[in-house]
């Protein structure tokens, strides 16, 4: 029979396990303790908790500490003298939170290996590695000789390139010491593959989009369209990251997230109201794509005469001033 | 030694006598006239000071004074904000405007109906200046007249040298220096008879004149029209439009002459009226080849500082790149023709928004395109509109034609009728 203590943090995290296999346990600053603290806000001799060998009992005993004992259930109150502590229950004493068990006390089963477990060994293999670096590489290549097929002009490349690497060199070391902060793992590998995904696929999205926008007739709806994927890909991302660093819950997670996409759409927001505004340059659709990327059907010319009648029945007219 | 000297005084004589008549007749003009020419003071009512300067004469029988529009253009457009000022005799007067022609450029003033009006009638305005019923020969001496700068008025010796060669709105050219605030003062040939108007200056001694006769239709109009009630804004509406269309038609029934422009065919300048330029660059480098031409009416219809009107433009744009890939030629073209603008400018409160009509577009001529038409109304002139096109081929994985064109106040009619015939005169080799 014994009595088992956990020191956890404020967010819940195990600090120090300790099994001790007395009936009775002190807890305090000084040394003759059997669990001792370095909380400035515990007395040296705080509190004891005393094992009923036969009920399994355990009632907890304030030393006539200075800052007293804190329970939280079944309402936060303060212990006069002695109170009974339930296997499993928290108490804070100063700063602290010690949570208490029985032997008997049943911990929860096993979880399950997560699949993205699979995931992080294989991105952060550096086969995966070079690569996701190489596939950028040819990405941004293969989109800077369409932007200028003058092969004189690629040099201009280079700088481009350098400050993606860089970036994604970034965000992985901020990552991984954020984790080794938080879980005591680092993983800069999986962090630094997966802002490579992430880039790789704005670098595909760049070549795609002319296609999607000019082939759905979007106009106006581009810039929502991007705003959606460039959010969407930080919030995967971030989401990814913080889940493998952290032990964010997940409501705080997605609202920590959120942030960055939300000042895209906070921006686009205002962009699209100054759009109201008086224009100069008329609307007009400005994407053009190659014949073998060019699914839209087409109108005859009258069907488009006959369409243009109804732009001249402009609404928004009135006489102001 | 006599041959010599008889020559000489020959020479002498021929190079004096010019300007011994010159001294006669700008003097003679001026002292005849120098009590009918008046500068005209636009005045913002609020503050107090003056707006915009500029000349007037005395027409008629003595009772209006002619000027341009663009001297009075913001008491027409803002009456309430604006009055119009001259001084006539030492003494202030108020006047206003009566009538005009804005595509001319002209407006007859009147003295301002103050609540007793036998004030209005008093008003002794000078003699009236006599318009010029016969043709004025290119070369002849003509006088303008007018204040430039504030500086006091000025008569300025030029020569008449006709109208200005393919313009759709008749302009004079006067080789004399016109300057800012003689807009509105009149130009007069040697018997004092008023020639043109002063309106605008192309700089180093090229000025422009509005017709005599534009002015001489608008005083026959007043005389003859009893019911001179009608908005003046409608009235512009009515001028805008009346120019606008005939321009319009006037591209419309002549021959559309196709020329080659890479390996497309696109019509080339259509009337006389329209001056074209045209460009090519074919770099070997970076294997492109463009060829770009285009036209316009080189005019515009001032309505105010920050609005203009009646312009017409035309444009095409080739590009053939036989090295590249297709993706790269069009993403050049999106480029290219990502910035194209209407060719007048306007504002908030002159026009509305542009709404477009986006379109793939298979035409007749067996060309696809993906084509844009835009067009904003006029806020003041309901009846006119601004439009706006480009068509850009894509059919194409080595070339692109792109054809383009603003019109600038004309009416729904017009404009659809244009842009019918626009459309199809484009074609592959």
């Amino acid at each position: 029979m014994a009595i088992i203590l956990q020191v956890v943090n404020r967010s819940g995290q195990v600090l120090h396990t300790a099994r001790y296999s007395k009936t009775r346990i002190k807890i305090g600053r000084g040394f003759d303790n059997d669990l001792i603290l370095s909380d400035p806000y515990v007395d040296p001799q705080h509190i004891a908790l005393e094992l009923d060998p036969v009920t399994q009992e355990i009632n907890c005993v304030d030393c006539g500490s200075e800052n007293g004992v804190w329970i939280n259930r079944p309402k936060r109150h303060k212990v006069a003298g002695v109170e009974k502590v339930l296997s499993g229950q928290a108490i804070n004493i100063g700063k602290t939170t010690i949570r208490v068990f029985t032997t008997n006390h049943i911990v929860v089963p096993a979880a399950l290996l997560s699949a993205w477990e699979m995931f992080y060994s294989q991105v952060s293999r550096p086969a995966v590695t070079f690569l996701l670096v190489f596939l950028l590489f040819t990405l941004i290549f293969v989109n800077g000789y369409l932007d200028n097929p003058a092969m004189s002009q690629l040099h201009k490349l280079v700088p481009e390139i350098l400050f993606l690497y860089l970036a994604a060199i970034c965000y992985g070391g901020v990552w991984a010491l954020i984790g080794r902060t938080f879980k005591h793992d680092g993983r800069f590998a999986v962090h630094f593959a997966v802002a490579l995904i992430a880039i790789i696929a704005l670098q595909s999205y760049r070549i795609a989009s002319p296609i999607i926008a000019f082939n759905l007739g979007l106009v106006s709806g581009i810039p929502w369209l991007e705003t959606a994927v460039y959010g969407g890909l930080v919030f995967a991302v971030v989401y990814f990251s913080s889940t493998l660093a952290t032990y964010m819950r997940r409501a705080v997670k997605i609202s920590f997230c959120m942030a960055l996409p939300a000042v895209f759409v906070i921006l686009r927001f205002i962009a699209s109201i100054d759009s109201n505004e008086f224009q100069r340059q008329p609307p007009y659709e400005k994407i053009l794509v190659s014949p073998a990327w060019n699914f839209r059907s087409g109108i005859e010319s009258d069907e488009f005469l006959d369409q243009a009648r109804l732009i001249y029945q402009n609404d928004e007219v009135e006489q102001d001033e | 030694m006599l041959n010599y000297f008889l020559s000489a005084c020959i020479l002498f004589f021929l190079a004096v006598l010019p300007l011994a008549v010159f001294g006669q007749s700008a003097d003679r003009v001026y002292s005849l006239h120098r009590d009918s020419v008046f500068q005209i003071r636009i005045v913002e009512i609020n503050s107090g000071s003056q707006a915009m300067l500029g000349s007037g004469f005395v027409v008629n029988d003595g009772n209006l004074i002619a000027t341009n529009y663009h001297v009075v253009s913001s008491k027409v457009l803002s009456p309430e904000k604006y009055r119009i000022e001259i001084e006539i005799a030492g003494k202030q007067h108020e006047f206003e405007v009566l009538d005009l022609d804005v595509v001319a450029d002209l407006a007859l003033l009147k003295p301002a109906q103050i609540n007793d009006d036998s004030d209005s009638e008093s008003i002794e305005m000078g003699l009236a200046f006599q318009l010029a019923k016969s043709d004025t020969k290119k070369g002849e001496k003509v006088y303008s007249l007018g204040n430039p700068h504030d500086i006091g008025m000025t008569v300025v010796e030029g020569n008449y040298n006709g109208y200005v060669e393919d313009r759709f709105l008749p302009q004079i050219h006067f080789s004399g220096a016109i300057n800012s605030g003689m807009s509105g003062g009149p130009a007069v040939n040697a018997a004092a008879e008023v020639v043109g108007i002063n309106v605008a200056t192309g700089g180093n001694q090229i000025g422009f004149l509005v017709p005599v006769q534009k002015l001489q239709e608008l005083i026959s109009r007043n005389l003859n029209e009893s019911d001179n009630e009608v908005d003046l804004i409608v009235r512009m509406g009515k001028q805008i439009e009346d120019t606008t269309t005939k321009m319009v038609e006037s591209l419309l029934q002549a021959d559309w002459p196709k020329q080659t422009i890479g390996n497309a065919n696109a019509p080339a300048k259509i009337v006389d009226w329209v001056e074209c330029w045209g460009n090519s660059k074919k770099e070997n480098k970076s294997k492109i080849q463009e060829i770009s031409r285009g036209c316009n009416n080189g005019s515009r219809v001032y309505i105010d500082s920050g609005f203009n009107t009646g312009h017409i433009e035309y444009e095409y744009y080739y590009v053939i790149t036989p090295d590249w890939p297709a993706a790269s030629l069009y993403r050049y073209m999106t480029n290219q023709t990502s910035h194209a603008l209407p060719g007048n400018s306007a504002r908030k409160k002159d026009v509305s928004n542009y709404k477009c009509l986006n379109k793939q577009v298979a035409l007749t001529s067996r060309i696809n395109q993906r084509i844009n038409f835009c067009t904003r109304r006029y806020k003041r002139f309901e009846q006119l509109y601004d439009v706006f096109f480009i068509g850009v081929s894509n059919d194409r994985e080595d070339q692109v034609l792109m054809q383009h064109f603003t019109l600038a106040g004309v009416t729904e009619e017009i404009s659809l009728a244009f842009l019918k015939k626009f459309m199809e005169q484009v074609s592959w080799q």
